[in-house]
Order: structure tokens, then C-alpha cells, then sequence
């Protein structure tokens, strides 16, 4: 995972609620194994894909997208509710998607967007709907101070710390794991079946 | 230590191996996972290609659910798989599991069925530990006072390798049921009226939380009323739910094949019985939500929580539903009618389904497809004659799985048609690209398969004269 920053983009607004992870990304589509593949999956039920470039920018009064050029989502509450489906943000992510802004966001969807590098923040919604008057502009968001940049205005977003750090290093969740083998182990001596309570056994089935 | 804890509390720092700090999460010890074939493999790909093993594969099960054909084997012994993609995930999913030595019950086993009805009737989901699976409704665990929370395929890989998730303490949020609903309302209704109530809450505003249900009602609930409470927690916003376990609990666990057995049973239940939030324990947040006049509930909207009774007027538009604000529901026609699914898919839900359906017939021109959630809720269903009473109705008896719920099986709508569905999802396309969806109580969901269109199961009861 390479480290951005800051993350920068277009700034596009979705000014609808509850947008979950099935309308980013159906069902059907669940059943792409390769990543490649998925793409056509996203917004795959909506009229129009609100992160294409053209449409976003048929909206906006700001300058023509550049190719490859990244995304600031800003949108409503409860982004990314529902299904864990881990594809939402893979899919947003490949459409360039640099960091999603919200009143709030699903609960699993906060933790999948830190294991790709999607930065997912929540801000009020008065500060969403100031960012929301800068749809097409080109903004910024500031991991250190923790600002979203766009013009003349700079808003303060919040953000789990080690999130922030895992965005800005680069840092892998699985590595700070795998460095702590040894408490793990030391846990599992103190509860031979794995946990304080009892734990279930598992008898294989038989045949 | 004299503070007085939370059940949340007490479960939390029975597993915090690492204690959280200002700079990093805690890490999480992770009693049982549960695995899918949809979210597993991208988790397993990243296991190999680490180089890592699966550190606890004795803590691990997995099922085919998801995409698993509900119409039988042919004459070859082969599945109706609607696509080879969903056929080549579940057979990923055996062969990532015998890699690996992990117990897998695959598409053809015949105990099979949905992850989260499977687990607690072999008890394997035990009061105090922590639960997680790559599915949001993980949170259906918490029916037994364990933290149960659904996870991403990343955070998969993260348990299988390690064992363990980087996670932050949720705020506690208890919910307390009061007062008496009416005789007709199901755990589905009061589910329902409770995410529609909790709306008004802004829980939003805490970030992370966990609902911690109390109040007699609860008390009174069986545990499979429990597990479709806690179902529905997600749908709320919340991490999970939690419900305190008590005898109702133990009385489940006694006996089941992967609880602790003998004087270990004794030992557990000793322990268990400390599992509940101390008197004078701090919650973030205390609410409650009143009970009487709650009765058979409908949704009119595109999400759990935009839910009323079901022959009150609607509260608002909904125009990918062609829903007008005062809008009666009742007399919708209803195209298809599917009962089952981890939210409604036990014993109990097939019982007050075939209650209603006995001596009916379903309307022309409606599916109504009756799905058990596992090979087990087959089996007793069928030892009751259950599947006579729904094959007799008209209705459709099929294999265990999810079905129609996530609609990737190939059971899913056409555009256009409408369906009444016991499960917790009524988003636009849940079901299919341009179709509606009215979640319901599986009486609800028989007396629309009756009637043919949205319909009270009140008033079916009272024309059968109440009895069946």
C-alpha cells in the first residue's frame, strides 16, 4: 500500500442519504472473484455513476477532469450502511475515490475503508454543506492537521489516530498484528481453549 | 476491580490482549470465526500470499450460504448453481478450507444452511466469547451475550492469520423494552418498531456503539425471538447487540453438540451467570422504547428503520416504492412472498407461517417460496409436517440457504415485482434491479402469499376464527 499525502482530488458531492453498500455495489456482482472485474459492478443500479468523470462534471462549474485524477466524495449520512461487503470500497477505490466525507458513515464500512487506504471521515453537517458549494473544485484533505482544503475554506474532519497513521505511513494492520504474536500466545496460555469464558470444542462432523 | 461494568465492559476486557491506547486500537481476541464463501477467499489469497498460516483453524467453521442453490441436487448429485462464478466460490471455499484443516460444511452437505442459524443451534456461539464473520448480520450472535460483529474480507484475513482484530472499545448503548405489545406482535414487529423508535435517538452521533437490549419482554423472548432481535441491530447503525444470557440461554445450550458437555457444562453456566451489566453500570447512552400498541409492522421505505403498522397510512413519500405520504399499504398486490433467512428463517418463524397458511391456498400468480435456514430446521420442520401444510398452500419448500434475502442465488425478483420478505433488507435492488421490497414477521408475510396483496395477519386470524 503506497502512502498518500495528502490525498487530493475532485471534489464531488452526492447529496443523498443512506447510500449503502448495495446500491455501490449489488449483490449479484458478489460473485466476481477478480478484482479487475468488479468495476462494472459500481452504482451498477443507479441511472448514472455519479463518480464518472462526465457526469460529475456536467454538474459542476469547476474545470475539466483530468484522467486518473483523483476523487473527494462528500456525501450523506450513513454512507456505506448495511452489507460488509468489503467490494464497496474496493470499487470506490479503483474509481479513484481518495477519501469519502459524511455526517456518518456504516460501522464496517469505517473499518474496511482504513484496510485499503480509503480515507473515511466524518465531519458536521454544516461542514458538510459548505463543502457541498465546491462540488468540482479541486480540494485537499491534510492528515496531519486534519483539514479538508478546498479554496478559501479549511475544515476540521475527525479520525482515529492510528487510521490516520496506517494512511499516512502506509502502515499495515495485519504487520502491527503479526508483531504482537507473542501477547496473542501469552493470552491463549491464559485460556487454553482460546478465550476466558469457555470456549466451544470442535469435534469434527463424521461421515 | 469495583467499578461497575457493563456486560459489554466485561466481555471487552475479558479479550483485550492488547489494551487500547490514545495511538493504537486494541487488539481483540477472537473467540469463534465464522466463514462464507463470498467474503473468505480475497482473506485466504492474502494468508497465502503472506506466507502466513491459519493460526487457529479449531476456532474456525465455515458454510456455503450465500449463493448456494435452494432447489436440490439433480440425478448426478449436481446443484443448480445459477452462475459457474457462484459454483467456483463455493468449491474455493471447501478447498481454501481443507488447505487449511477448517471444518467446512460445502454446498452439498446436509447440514448445511445460514451461517448464523447454524452456528447457535450446534452451540457453538457460547455466552461471553467473542464472534466475528465476514457478514453484517454476525450481529445475531448477540442474542447470547456474546460480542458478535460482522467484518470485511481484509479484517478476515487479519483473524484467520492472527486470530485477533485491531478494535476500538463501542459505546454502550442499552435499550430497554417496556410495556405490553399487542397479542399479535412477533420479535420481527417489535424489532422492527424498535429500529423505527431508535431513529429518532441520533445513536449516529456516538461513532461506534452496541445495543444492549433489557427490559421483560426480552426477558420473556425465546431465543431464536432474540436472535431476530439482535438480527436487526445492525440496521440501527450498530455494531451489535446484546442480550444478557440467562436460564432461557442455558437451557438452549444444554445438550447442543459443541457446547461444553458434563461437569464442563456445570462449570460454564457458573461462569456465564456473571455475564450482565453491573447494577449502577454506565451506559453511553439509555434508552427507552414503549411497547404497547406495537402489533404486525410493515416497512414503507427503502430502509429496516422506515417501518409503521402495517394498515396505518404512510408517513412519507417513497417513490421508488410508489409510496404517497398517507398512502395505505394494505392491499398492495404482492408478487412474491419469501419466508426465511438468518432474520426469520428458524423453528419458530416456519411454525407462525404455517399457522396462518393451514387450510389456505397462496394467491394466483404469487411465489410464495418458504426457505429453511439450515438442514437441521429442515428436518424438524418436516418432522412436524410443516413442508405438508406450505406444499398444501401452494407455497414453494426449498433447500437452506439465503436465498432470497441477498438475491445471488438466483432466487431474486424481476424488475417491476414486489415481494413481502422476512428479511432484514429493504434497499432499493436488494432483491433484484428494480424491485420493492416490504419487510415483514413471517404470519405477516403468510397472510400477504393468502391474499395476494399486502394483508393483516389479524384479520386472516380473525377469519379463521383465531385458531388453527
Amino acid at each position: 500500500m503506497t502512502s498518500h499525502t495528502p490525498f487530493q482530488g475532485r471534489l464531488v458531492s452526492l447529496a443523498r442519504d443512506d447510500v449503502d453498500t448495495d446500491q455501490i455495489y449489488p449483490g449479484r456482482f458478489l460473485s466476481v472473484v477478480e478484482r479487475k472485474a468488479m468495476s462494472a459492478g459500481l452504482f451498477a443500479d443507479w441511472p448514472e455513476n455519479p463518480l464518472d468523470p462526465q457526469v460529475s462534471h456536467a454538474t459542476s462549474a469547476g474545470p475539466a477532469p483530468h484522467e486518473n485524477e483523483g476523487i473527494l466524495l462528500v456525501t450523506g449520512a450513513r454512507f456505506g450502511s448495511g452489507s460488509s461487503r468489503e467490494h464497496a470500497v474496493w470499487v470506490l477505490v479503483d474509481a479513484g475515490v481518495r477519501a469519502v466525507i459524511a455526517p456518518s458513515l456504516g460501522p464496517i464500512f469505517r473499518r474496511n475503508a482504513t484496510a485499503n487506504g480509503l480515507l473515511a471521515v466524518e465531519m458536521p453537517l454544516e461542514s458538510i454543506e459548505q463543502l457541498r458549494r465546491h462540488h468540482g473544485a479541486w480540494a485537499s484533505c491534510d492528515l496531519e492537521q486534519r483539514l479538508v482544503k478546498v479554496g478559501p475554506v479549511a475544515l476540521a474532519f475527525s479520525c482515529d489516530p492510528f487510521s490516520l497513521l496506517c494512511l499516512r505511513t502506509g502502515t499495515d494492520e495485519l504487520g502491527f498484528l503479526l508483531r504482537h504474536l507473542a501477547a496473542i500466545a501469552a493470552h491463549e496460555r491464559r485460556s487454553p481453549t482460546g478465550s476466558s469464558a469457555s470456549a466451544p470444542h470442535h469435534p469434527k462432523d463424521t461421515p | 476491580m469495583t467499578r461497575a461494568r457493563t456486560l459489554l465492559d466485561k466481555i471487552w476486557d475479558a479479550h483485550a490482549v492488547v489494551p487500547e491506547t490514545e495511538d493504537h486500537p486494541a487488539i481483540l481476541y477472537i473467540d469463534l470465526h465464522l466463514l462464507h464463501e463470498v467474503t473468505s477467499h480475497a482473506a485466504f489469497e492474502t494468508v497465502s500470499k503472506r506466507g502466513l498460516t491459519v493460526r487457529r483453524p479449531d476456532l474456525s467453521f465455515a458454510l456455503c450460504d450465500h449463493a448456494v442453490p435452494t432447489r436440490g441436487a439433480d440425478s448426478q448429485g449436481r446443484l443448480p448453481f445459477v452462475s459457474p462464478a457462484t459454483e467456483t466460490q463455493a468449491r474455493l471455499l471447501e478447498e481454501n478450507c481443507a488447505r487449511h484443516g477448517i471444518e467446512c460444511r460445502g454446498a452439498l452437505h446436509p447440514g448445511r444452511g445460514i451461517v448464523h442459524v447454524v452456528a447457535p443451534e450446534l452451540g457453538l456461539t457460547l455466552p461471553g466469547s467473542t464472534v466475528v464473520c465476514g457478514d453484517s448480520h454476525t450481529c445475531t450472535h448477540g442474542a447470547f451475550g456474546a460480542l458478535a460483529f460482522g467484518i470485511g474480507s481484509s479484517e478476515v484475513g487479519y483473524v484467520l492469520a492472527t486470530q485477533c482484530l485491531l478494535a476500538r472499545r463501542p459505546a454502550s448503548v442499552c435499550v430497554r423494552l417496556d410495556g405490553t405489545p399487542e397479542p399479535h406482535a412477533t420479535a420481527k414487529d417489535i424489532a422492527l418498531a424498535v429500529l423505527a423508535a431508535l431513529r429518532e435517538e441520533t445513536l449516529d452521533a456516538l461513532g461506534s456503539f452496541v445495543i444492549e437490549f433489557q427490559g421483560p419482554v426480552v426477558d420473556a423472548f425465546s431465543m431464536e425471538e432474540r436472535m431476530t432481535l439482535c438480527n436487526l441491530a445492525i440496521e440501527a447503525g450498530a455494531r451489535s447487540g446484546l442480550v444478557a444470557p440467562d436460564e432461557t440461554t442455558f437451557r438452549w445450550l444444554d445438550g447442543r453438540p459443541r457446547a461444553p458437555r458434563g461437569p464442563a457444562f456445570a462449570q460454564a453456566v457458573a461462569q456465564w451467570k456473571t455475564l450482565a451489566s453491573d447494577p449502577g453500570a454506565r451506559h453511553a447512552r439509555t434508552c427507552t422504547v414503549r411497547l404497547e400498541g406495537v402489533g404486525p409492522r410493515l416497512t414503507y421505505g427503502t430502509t429496516p428503520a422506515e417501518n409503521i403498522p402495517i394498515d396505518a397510512p404512510s408517513p412519507h413519500a417513497n417513490a421508488y416504492m410508489s409510496v404517497e405520504e398517507g398512502a395505505l399499504l394494505l392491499g398492495r398486490p404482492v408478487d412474491v412472498v419469501f419466508i426465511g433467512s438468518c432474520t426469520n428463517g428458524r423453528l419458530s418463524d416456519l411454525r407462525a407461517a404455517a399457522q396462518v397458511l393451514k387450510g389456505g391456498r397462496v394467491a394466483p400468480g404469487v411465489a410464495c417460496v418458504v426457505v429453511p435456514g439450515s438442514g437441521d430446521v429442515k428436518a424438524a420442520a418436516e418432522a412436524e409436517g410443516l413442508h405438508e401444510v406450505f406444499l398444501a398452500a401452494g407455497a414453494q419448500w426449498r433447500e437452506p440457504g439465503c436465498s432470497f434475502c441477498v438475491a445471488m442465488n438466483g432466487d431474486a425478483l424481476e424488475p417491476g415485482q414486489t415481494a413481502v420478505s422476512t428479511s432484514n433488507r429493504n434497499f432499493e435492488g436488494r432483491q433484484g434491479p428494480r424491485s420493492h421490497t416490504f419487510l415483514a414477521s413471517p404470519a405477516t408475510a403468510a397472510a400477504c402469499a393468502l391474499a395476494g396483496r399486502i394483508a393483516d395477519p389479524r384479520v386472516s386470524a380473525r377469519a379463521s376464527g383465531g385458531v388453527s
